[in-house]
């Protein structure tokens, strides 16, 4: 028997998972279901009729907290001394369940919300139909949920997945401690670095990158993400950027399951 | 199919067990006895591959246990003294996790559960507390796994679901199996258990079968309490004796008595009877 990965057995526990994700993450979906609908019904009392823009960003905000929540939704028993024991003694090997654990708390809560969210929103637009801009499937919105989007949720999720299996108790506000505390280090250590150049030179290779930047920016529309980008990112010194942000953002994502990976291997009940 | 040398385990500066052995074989029922604190969850949890060993001290069908590979999980069992509760029914639980297990009887289950008379459309948290321990162990049971690890499996159940529960180990379990039973409630499982296993003082005190325990031991009542016995209690009907068997008297074991008399005599028990083997 192959004790790393097979097929069937992988297929076996994500549909076993994906079964029990109604039970686990169903009331969590339709609570946030429940906060959009009151965030349509506000706007539409206060005579503003929502913008693409701002329910995009809504849909989008309320997806990343489900994200957030989920692994401790989803997997917080995991590590712990007595409800644990189910999880550590199915026969499964750690891969698959590291591999279930990733489809299930990012795959299928995403979609969920997405669905739901979408699903919620067009109705509200049927109901209301003076009162919204627009089906949101009519607009562009692949901006809004572009591939970039979905490796910083991705990336934000698997600092959380780690830290359900690192705390054993509040893990959600345990992890947001430790990354503010993170958060905190590196602008110290920022500021010690500007510090210490000069906050002359600072200025003067920023002057010198806005030189840098081309000519169109300054007549561009703000709102259009996808085109500032596209723009911003002639500049080389902003592809290098972009480039270490998704370096260290892959490194990060992929420490973040190898350390899940190690958890659920070596747990102790 | 069991083999465990030399096994150490602390935890807090308290020292639980220290260099155990013990090797234990297929279709026995054993019986692991032993006051509070001395390691016998300890030890199931090492068996299951939830505790950290080496390969050296700890090997279970051929397996090391904290490797927990798939290959060893579908034969080994471990149900705590108290399981956590799943959300949804019982029949939920059981179909969705059961699979997992190659030798998993799902028919099994719902017959064992008929003679616990609960119902497995119900969910978890509708049944009491003896409802939802006979649910885990009718599950434990109808999953057929090489090793069962039961820990107090008797406890909170009630007098004929107790019955009941001697009859089912006893008639589903075959030679290809080892049970290993924790408890404290050693009157409940008489008859069902053998070999018997005490552990004391972070080691093994006994490790024998009942026919070895009958023919070193006589297990006597009497009104009044005589001398040169090994241990004596008062009970009810006079004393419950126990000592040293010189004459080849065939007598039944008092579990709960033998339990008390080996905690007394210690010396006498490691000198007659052959432990960790």
């Amino acid at each position: 028997m192959n004790n790393v990965f097979t097929i069937k057995r992988f297929g076996a526990l994500l549909l076993k998972e994906c079964r029990e994700f109604p039970a686990n993450f169903g009331l969590t979906v339709l609570s946030m279901n429940g906060i959009y609908v009151v965030f349509l019904l506000a706007s539409l009392l206060s005579s503003s009729s929502p913008g693409v823009f701002s329910r995009l960003t809504f849909i989008v905000f309320m997806t990343v907290m489900a994200l957030v929540f989920s692994p401790s939704k989803l997997y917080g028993t995991v590590n712990h001394k007595k409800k644990g024991l189910h999880y550590a003694q199915l026969p499964a090997s750690v891969l698959e369940k590291t591999l279930s654990m990733f489809v299930v708390s990012f795959v299928c809560v995403a979609l969920s919300m997405l669905v739901s969210l979408f699903v919620v929103d067009t109705l509200f637009y049927l109901l209301f139909p003076s009162y919204t801009s627009g089906f949101l499937f009519a607009n562009s919105w692949e901006g809004v949920f572009s591939g970039k989007v979905f490796f910083d949720m991705f990336l934000i999720q698997s600092l959380f997945v780690l830290g359900n299996m690192v705390f054993k108790r509040q893990k959600v506000a345990k992890t947001f401690a430790v990354l503010m505390g993170f958060a905190l280090l590196l602008s110290i250590v920022a500021g010690l670095v500007i510090k210490s150049i000069g906050i002359e030179a600072v200025e003067r290779f920023v002057e010198i990158l806005l030189d840098n930047f081309p000519q169109e920016l300054e007549n561009s529309d703000w709102r259009g993400m996808g085109s500032l980008s596209s723009l911003l990112s002639q500049n080389s010194f902003v592809r290098a950027l972009v480039i270490g942000k998704y370096s260290i953002g892959g490194l990060v994502t992929a420490s973040c399951w190898f350390g899940t990976y190690r958890l659920i291997k070596t747990t102790k009940y | 199919m069991i083999q465990i040398n030399n096994l150490t385990f602390s935890y807090s500066k308290n020292n639980v067990l220290r260099d155990l052995s013990l090797s234990l074989t297929k279709g026995n029922v054993y019986g692991l006895l032993g006051q509070n604190g001395v390691g016998k969850t300890t030890l199931l949890k090492f068996l299951a591959g939830l505790q950290k060993s080496t390969k050296e001290a700890c090997l279970v069908n051929g397996f090391h246990p904290y490797a927990r590979q798939p290959e060893f999980l579908q034969d080994v069992f471990y149900l705590p003294e108290e399981p956590e509760n799943p959300v949804g029914t019982v029949n939920q639980f059981v179909r969705n996790n059961g699979p997992f297990y190659r030798g998993f009887d799902y028919e099994q289950f719902c017959s064992i559960m008929e003679r616990f008379e609960v119902d497995p459309r119900k969910k978890f948290r509708d049944l009491s507390a003896g409802q939802q321990k006979k649910a885990h162990v009718s599950y434990a049971l109808a999953l057929n796994t090489k090793i069962l690890l039961l820990d107090e499996p008797s406890n909170g159940m009630d007098i004929t679901s107790k019955s009941v529960f001697r009859s089912t180990v006893a008639g589903h379990i075959s030679e290809e199996q080892l049970v290993i039973i924790s408890t404290h409630q050693v009157r409940d499982l008489e008859n069902l258990i053998d070999p018997v296993i005490i552990l004391d003082q972070k080691q093994v005190l006994l490790h024998a079968s009942i026919e070895e325990i009958t023919q070193k031991l006589c297990f006597i009542t009497a009104s009044k309490e005589p001398e040169g016995v090994l241990y004596s209690e008062q009970t009810p009907l006079g004393y419950s004796l126990v000592k040293a068997n010189t004459t080849g008297a065939d007598t039944k074991v008092n579990l709960e008595t033998l339990f008390n008399a080996a905690l007394k005599q210690r010396e006498w028990f490691k000198e007659h009877f052959k432990n960790g083997k």
